[in-house]
C-alpha cells in the first residue's frame, strides 16, 4: 500500500488545465452503430426520412453518443500521473446545449475539475473529477460531461 | 416513433413506463466497438476474474444509455434531454436483466421552458438500484401544440 499521497503534486498542479483538443468529424454511420449496440430502436438516431420531419430535420445522435468521441490522450495522461492499482467509474453527469448532427466537426478538451482524497479502512481512494467540453464547428459547446474516476491506491 | 409527451402529461410522482433490456457479452462486444471503450473485464472473462470480479460485466456507459433510452422513449421527438447522469454503485452482468425505472421529481417553468426532473435508476435481478441518476427534460405544451 502507497504510503504517500496518492494525489501527486503534478496532478494538483493540472487543476483546471485544459487538455489539447481532439478533432472528430461526426459520421452518420458512427451515430447509427451506437443506437445499434445500445439495441434503442428510436428512428430519431436511425432513420433520415423519418428525422426529416422531425423538430431537427435530420437525424442526430442519441444522448451517449458523444462518449464515443474519446480524449484518449487526456484519460492516459490522468491515469499516469496518478499511481493508482485500480480505477473504477464512479459516476458521470452530462449537460446537453446543441444537438450532435452528422457532419458536425467537434473537438473534445478535457480537464481536472476536482480532486480529493479519503482514508478508508482498506487503504486510500482519490476521487477525480474530470470534465470533458465538446464544441461543434460553429463554436457552441454541444455537452459537457463530468466524470468521477474513483482511484485506489 | 415514440407519442410525444407533453409537460401538462406530468406529475410529481409519474412513473416513467419501464424499459428491461437484456444485454449479452456480444451487445458488450458491439458496445465496445461502437464506443471505443475496450477495458478487458467487459469481453475478457479470465482479465475480469483477475481482476477480483465473478466474470465480465456490462459498461457502465452502457447502462447509462439503457438509462437515456429510457428516457429518449417516454418524452418523444419534440422535447429535449437537457441533463442526464448516474452513479455506479454495483456490477450488472450479461445474460442477466437489466430494469430500467423513473419517477418524476420537480416540475417547474423557468426562462420560458417546461422542465421535468426525474430519479431514473437500473435495477438488477434481484430490484437492486445499482446504477441511480437523475435526467432533466424539457417538454412542450400541449397549449403551443
Amino acid at each position: 500500500m502507497a504510503e504517500g499521497p496518492i494525489i501527486t503534486e503534478e496532478m494538483r498542479k493540472n487543476i483546471g488545465v485544459e487538455s489539447e483538443p481532439i478533432t472528430y468529424e461526426v459520421e452518420k454511420g458512427a451515430i447509427n452503430k451506437l443506437a445499434e449496440a445500445i439495441g434503442d430502436p428510436n428512428p430519431l438516431w436511425r432513420d433520415e426520412e423519418y428525422a426529416k420531419k422531425g423538430p431537427y430535420g435530420g437525424i442526430v445522435a442519441s444522448p451517449t453518443f458523444v462518449i464515443s468521441l474519446r480524449h484518449d490522450p487526456f484519460m492516459e495522461k490522468v491515469k499516469q500521473m496518478a499511481s493508482f492499482k485500480r480505477i473504477m467509474n464512479g459516476g458521470n453527469d452530462v449537460e446537453y446545449f446543441q444537438p450532435i448532427r452528422p457532419g458536425d466537426i467537434i473537438s473534445v478538451t478535457g480537464k481536472i475539475a476536482d480532486i480529493r482524497e479519503r482514508e478508508t479502512k482498506t487503504g486510500k481512494m482519490a476521487f477525480l473529477t474530470l470534465e470533458l467540453t465538446y464544441r461543434n464547428h460553429k463554436g457552441d459547446v454541444a455537452a459537457k460531461i463530468k466524470n468521477v474516476i474513483i482511484g485506489f491506491a | 416513433m415514440a407519442q410525444q409527451l407533453y409537460y401538462e402529461d406530468v406529475e410529481v410522482g409519474t412513473e416513467l413506463p419501464v424499459l428491461v433490456k437484456n444485454p449479452t457479452t456480444q451487445q458488450l462486444v458491439k458496445w465496445a466497438g461502437a464506443s471505443g471503450d475496450y477495458y478487458q473485464i467487459h469481453y475478457d472473462e479470465k482479465f475480469a476474474i483477475s481482476t477480483g470480479l465473478t466474470g465480465v460485466i456490462v459498461h457502465g456507459w452502457l447502462t447509462a444509455s439503457f438509462l437515456g433510452q429510457l428516457v429518449t422513449d417516454w418524452i418523444g421527438d419534440r422535447s429535449a434531454l437537457r441533463k442526464f447522469g448516474c452513479s455506479y454503485r454495483g456490477v450488472l452482468y450479461p445474460g442477466e436483466p437489466v430494469t430500467c425505472k423513473g419517477k418524476v421529481t420537480k416540475k417547474y417553468a423557468e426562462e420560458g421552458h417546461n422542465f421535468i426532473e426525474c430519479e431514473i435508476w437500473a435495477e438488477n435481478p434481484k430490484g437492486e438500484a445499482v446504477v441511480p441518476g437523475q435526467a432533466t427534460v424539457i417538454l412542450p405544451l400541449k397549449a403551443s401544440g
